[in-house]
């Protein structure tokens, strides 16, 4: 345990080393947050309801896809393919004692808080400030469940974005795949506009995909638009596919390690 | 018992072989054609506790295979390996507590923080304890004279500096069995002869295992008085590095001084000439007659000094390589 905190220590120092673009990550959260707010006030602006939401649900789905992007979206695992490209360093962590995953685990814990905090405390500001009235959680229960769904929603993106990064064994030119995967994956998993937007067969294709419970489903299921009962058969679901991804991530690093081998002499 | 054990390992690497041009191209995208390669042959081998030995060949030799089946990195296609009696591969705490690797052109060091907080890291990950960890970076960094850079960048660190670092980041435990491959590749003069220095203090006071590789010749011969020499996956001499002279080099150099010009004819009867000046010559000849020819030298020639020296060491490895060829 003690070796874990030691990972997150230096992770943290390290966040601190690149403060700009720490700081550019979070501005860029906040131009994200006033536009989509603006955009849904003019669009309440001649009506009350829309695709089922009133305007103090929809303005509670932008600020809690805006926290939980940061939260669960926010990832450290995109290092690691530049990591397995400078194969010095991972190696040096394969001959030490701890596990590669569950260090990769802490270092992006790090990164998730570090990038939760600054956010709250501006929605928060900005809450304050200019009055926004919320919509208030269904019940504690809800509380509960949304917690859980958010819980398993961050190891499932741990896990694809490892997935991601093992593209490191094969080729240098992982960036392009990794923003190519955050942009379809954010548009599906909800971070802009809830997925009831979208025409219904669009909709049903991207329900069939893992992305909608990184942020959609814990987010209705915060604002009571799911029963309990299709609140559960969301969290076994996203379950599945945590079982899913992982096995697959699994699998895809063990043949990278092998190919790996192959470097070198 | 022996700290390392090496039984007949072998480690063959699959390689994809690329047809040239682009129909070969399209070809090798749906069939791919596999080429075997042997990278390490049946490699033999036992170190004792305490020794320094040098690992040299030229490149592509199979040595830093070898030493990444011995650490673990690796899955030996064949063959059997131990080190302290584990077996790399399973990669148990226990062994990676007492075992380092430390590669000339890899790095675990973070790059944008400086290097004490690397130090810090592995304190943790190998759960030293806080007097021990103090004790040894004084020692290590006071060795290695680099105290007052421990809180500088890494990235603004030279080569030299940062070498020093990353081997001090892997001695922080204190290992057992250390494998060093190129520590001193890219060095300076100056800075090659205190990582010497250094590894071989290090060896002595601690009586830590050690193998060291190296593409220059001077680190075998300062530090190892045992060289396991690689060639083609092969080893092809494991010994005394004083005994390879005597093994393998055919002849001797003989240096001679004139008391007056001496020209060339009067030389060449005797063996072939490796330098010439009206004033002092080498020349090699044959082991069997040494004295025999040294005795005809003095007589017939009007000799002011002479010297039998052996070949060096370098040009004996290189025969040996281009001679495998």
């Amino acid at each position: 345990m003690k070796k874990y905190l030691a990972v997150g220590r230096i992770a943290f120092a390290n966040i601190l080393q690149y403060r700009w673009e720490y700081l550019l990550v979070q501005a860029r959260a906040i131009l994200l947050l006033i536009t989509l707010y603006f955009l849904w006030t003019q669009v309440f602006k001649t009506r009350v309801n829309l695709f089922n939401f009133n305007r103090e649900q929809i303005i509670t789905y932008v600020f809690l896809a805006t926290i939980l992007r940061q939260f669960v979206i926010i990832s450290a695992t995109d290092q690691i393919a530049a990591e397995l490209q400078s194969w010095g360093k991972f190696f040096s962590y394969l001959l030490r004692p701890i596990g590669y995953f569950r260090y990769w685990f802490t270092v992006d814990l790090v990164y998730k808080f570090a990038g939760l905090i600054p956010i709250s405390l501006i929605i928060f500001i900005f809450v304050r400030v200019f009055n926004i009235v919320l919509t208030r959680p269904a019940g504690v229960f809800y509380i509960l469940l949304f917690a859980i769904s958010v819980l398993i929603a961050i190891l499932i993106y741990f896990y694809i974005g490892i997935l991601v990064s093992t593209a490191g064994f094969w080729t240098s030119q992982v960036w392009g795949l990794q923003f190519l995967v955050v942009l379809i994956l954010e548009f599906s998993a909800g971070a802009y506009f809830p997925l009831n937007v979208l025409p219904s067969n669009l909709q049903f294709f991207i329900k069939l995909t893992p992305f909608p419970y990184l942020l959609y489903y814990p987010i209705s299921i915060f604002l009571g638009k799911l029963s309990y009962l299709q609140s559960i058969q969301a969290i076994l679901i996203a379950t599945l596919w945590l079982f899913t991804i992982f096995l697959l991530t699994k699998f895809v690093w063990g043949k990278g390690l092998k190919a790996y081998e192959a470097w070198g002499g | 018992m022996s700290v390392i054990y090496v039984n007949k390992l072998t480690k063959v690497y699959s390689v994809v072989q690329k047809e040239l041009g682009f129909s070969g191209t399209l070809k090798s995208f749906f069939h791919r054609r596999h080429k075997q390669i042997k990278a390490v042959d049946e490699v033999t081998f036992k170190i004792d506790e305490g020794e320094l030995v040098g690992f040299i060949g030229p490149n592509g030799a199979g040595k830093t295979t070898t030493l990444k089946v011995l650490s673990g990195l690796l899955y030996p296609t064949s063959g059997e390996v131990a080190i302290l009696g584990y077996n790399p591969w399973q990669r148990k705490p226990e062994f990676q507590k007492q075992f380092a690797f430390v590669a000339g052109q890899k790095n675990q060091l973070w790059w944008d923080l400086p290097a004490y907080e690397t130090f810090l890291l592995n304190k943790e990950i190998y759960g030293v304890s806080d007097k021990d960890f103090n004790k040894r970076i004084e020692y290590l960094s006071k060795m290695l004279d680099i105290s007052d850079l421990l809180k500088t960048q890494v990235k603004k660190l030279s080569l030299g500096q940062r070498m020093k670092a990353e081997l001090i980041a892997a001695l922080i435990h204190q290992p057992k069995v250390l494998f060093l491959d190129e520590p001193t590749i890219g060095l300076d003069v100056v800075a090659q002869k205190k990582m010497r220095d250094f590894i071989k203090n290090y060896n002595q006071e601690f009586g830590a295992t050690i193998i060291l590789t190296s593409h220059y010749m001077g680190d075998v011969e300062e530090l190892s008085k045992r060289v396991i020499i690689m060639d083609k996956g092969r080893v092809i001499y494991d010994g005394q590095l004083s005994k390879i002279v005597s093994k393998f080099a055919k002849h001797k150099v003989v240096s001679l001084d004139f008391e007056k010009e001496t020209s060339r004819d009067q030389l060449e009867k005797f063996g072939r000439i490796d330098q010439y000046d009206p004033f002092a010559a080498k020349i090699r000849i044959s082991r069997d007659c040494i004295t025999d020819v040294t005795a005809k030298i003095l007589k017939e020639l009007p000799i002011r000094d002479l010297a039998i020296e052996e070949p060096p060491i370098e040009e004996i490895v290189r025969m040996l390589f281009t001679k495998n060829k």
